[in-house]
């Protein structure tokens, strides 16, 4: 896990780095007022679909988080409400005579609910639930998948009137393990709501996929061009390698990314970001049906490189680049940071370096004495 | 001075004036600023940063705790005297200045305190409002 402290003076320009980083995520996540809230509804839902009455009653019903909020990388949309997804399993083969009958049932059956029925819309694979709060849930309902085996499952894709094979906890498996290959190669078993880890306890593949997020949101107006967050996931999973510093992961992602569309151009192709645990998902489908999407992508992220690579160089201009790559949350980072050098300051704590560096107090180090900064008025 | 910060050269040595020139980093991310200090026996030590110019936030004149000339003022007049080692005192105030001086500038938050709280430059809500902080 990230462990770093909320240090004060820093050793290296990574170390200094870092620290804003991991403030910028701090603002970004959800809150855990908000998360807990999440979890409270997602409960609730639960409950209503396994009471009888229930069209899922005697189906096993079994509701769990995929995406941001099960691998522990939510950030906050710029605007407008912050979306959950919650998968509603079911193991119902006799349903699988047609595509859509679980999402019309759990649609119908939501629509009916007192509570539920002004919040509902049915979307391309998902039943959505508009909580007034700026919040939404998506509930997408899928079979269990049997010739798979696993942990595979179906769901249901209005657009094409079909099933569509995907994995999404096979998929948070993949994602924590990579997280691990930092310190450790242990499987851990996707467990129903993990608690949201507090920023310093996350890893630094999660805190990347985060700020990448973070830019993604800002750098792309149209959303219809953005690429979606399990592409963003996925790719950074794939080219993290097990580094102990955020700011390094993402450079290696950075390059393991535009190496790999290099190579793609050079074949004429895009790049293939499959579900690692289910080939047969490819989550880049989207790019077929909107190449310009690819391109803005493509762009998008060899800039994001470029940008990255003047930013770890380092120096106190690269602030503002930070500040435009991930936004406001920059400044806020810097003020805390300051704002903990100042106590530190008043607790008679701090001293310089031969350099002029600030930092804690030792031998061969210049104590910083009291002072009251003045000037004219 | 030697000792405490090697790369600061005596650029002047005539009898009751000294002059020193040399460089700051107060964070591994800070700018390298180059620092002329100047002694003249027993007045209070003038601080100049020679290099990079120092900036302003937004549109503020001044920055902070500075002298019209544009020159630090990292004490109040009680707080030196000739007794007091300027590597001891003078150059670590400088260090924690040119911290503060950094997040202000990008912030216009003066998170260092001192005197004249009132002034807009010493503002430590700057753009995030005073609201918000």
């Amino acid at each position: 896990m990230a462990t770093a402290q909320k240090a004060i003076w820093f050793q290296s320009s990574r170390e200094q780095l870092d620290a804003v980083l991991l403030e910028v995520c701090d603002e970004v996540q959800l809150t855990p007022t908000r998360y807990e809230l999440a979890v409270d509804r997602y409960g609730t839902v639960n409950e209503i679909l396994e009471k009888p009455g229930s069209p899922f009653q005697f189906l096993r019903p079994r509701i769990f988080p995929q995406g941001s909020m099960a691998l522990g990388t939510t950030c906050k949309p710029v605007v407008g409400p912050h979306d959950l997804d919650f998968v509603l399993q079911i193991d119902a083969p006799q349903w699988s005579w047609h595509p859509l009958a679980g999402l019309s049932a759990l649609y119908e059956f939501l629509a009916s609910n007192e509570t539920y029925r002004k919040m509902i819309s049915l979307k391309n694979r998902v039943v959505r639930l508009t909580y007034a709060d700026e919040f939404y849930m998506d509930i997408l309902p899928a079979y269990t998948d049997r010739s798979s085996g696993g942990t595979c499952i179906l769901v249901p894709d209005r657009a094409r009137v079909s099933l569509r094979p995907s994995n999404p906890e096979g998929f948070i498996l993949w994602f924590r393990n990579k997280c691990l290959t930092r310190t450790r190669s242990l499987m851990e078993k996707a467990k129903p709501v993990p608690a949201q880890e507090a920023v310093r306890e996350k890893e630094p593949l999660q805190l990347a996929v985060q700020l990448l997020k973070r830019w993604r949101d800002l750098a792309f107006a149209d959303e219809c061009l953005a690429p979606i967050s399990v592409v963003v996931t996925t790719l950074a999973g794939m080219y993290y390698d097990g580094e102990d510093s955020v700011s390094e992961a993402l450079t290696t992602i950075l390059a393991g990314v535009v190496n790999a569309i290099a190579l793609a151009d050079l074949q004429g192709m895009r790049i293939t970001v499959r579900n690692p645990s289910n080939l047969l998902e490819d989550f880049g489908e989207r790019w077929d049906a909107n190449p310009e999407a690819y391109n803005e992508f493509k762009t998008g992220i060899r800039t994001l490189q470029k940008e990255w690579a003047v930013i770890t160089a380092g120096g106190r201009e690269t602030n503002k680049e930070l500040e435009r790559l991930f936004g406001e949350y920059v400044r806020t980072a810097l003020v805390k940071q300051t704002l903990r050098l100042q106590e530190a300051r008043k607790a008679g704590a701090l001293a310089v370096g031969s350099t002029g560096a600030i930092t804690g107090l030792a031998n061969g180090v210049t104590r910083i004495r009291p002072n009251v900064f003045h000037g004219d008025e | 001075m030697r000792s405490r910060f090697p790369q600061f050269r005596r650029t002047t040595n005539r009898g009751d004036r000294i002059k020193w020139l040399g460089t700051l980093q107060p964070s591994p991310r800070s700018d390298l600023y180059e620092v002329e200090i100047s002694y003249n026996i027993p007045y209070r030590p003038h601080i100049e940063v020679v290099t990079p110019r120092l900036a302003t936030w937004a549109k503020l004149k001044k920055q902070p705790h500075t002298f019209r000339d544009g020159s630090l003022c990292v004490h109040q007049a009680h707080e030196w005297h000739g007794n007091k080692l300027i590597a001891d005192t003078i150059i670590p105030w400088i260090c924690v200045w040119l911290a503060f001086y950094e997040t202000w500038l990008e912030t216009g938050c003066w998170l260092g305190e001192g005197t004249h709280p009132d002034l807009p430059e010493h503002s430590p809500f700057g753009a995030l409002g005073r609201a918000a902080a």
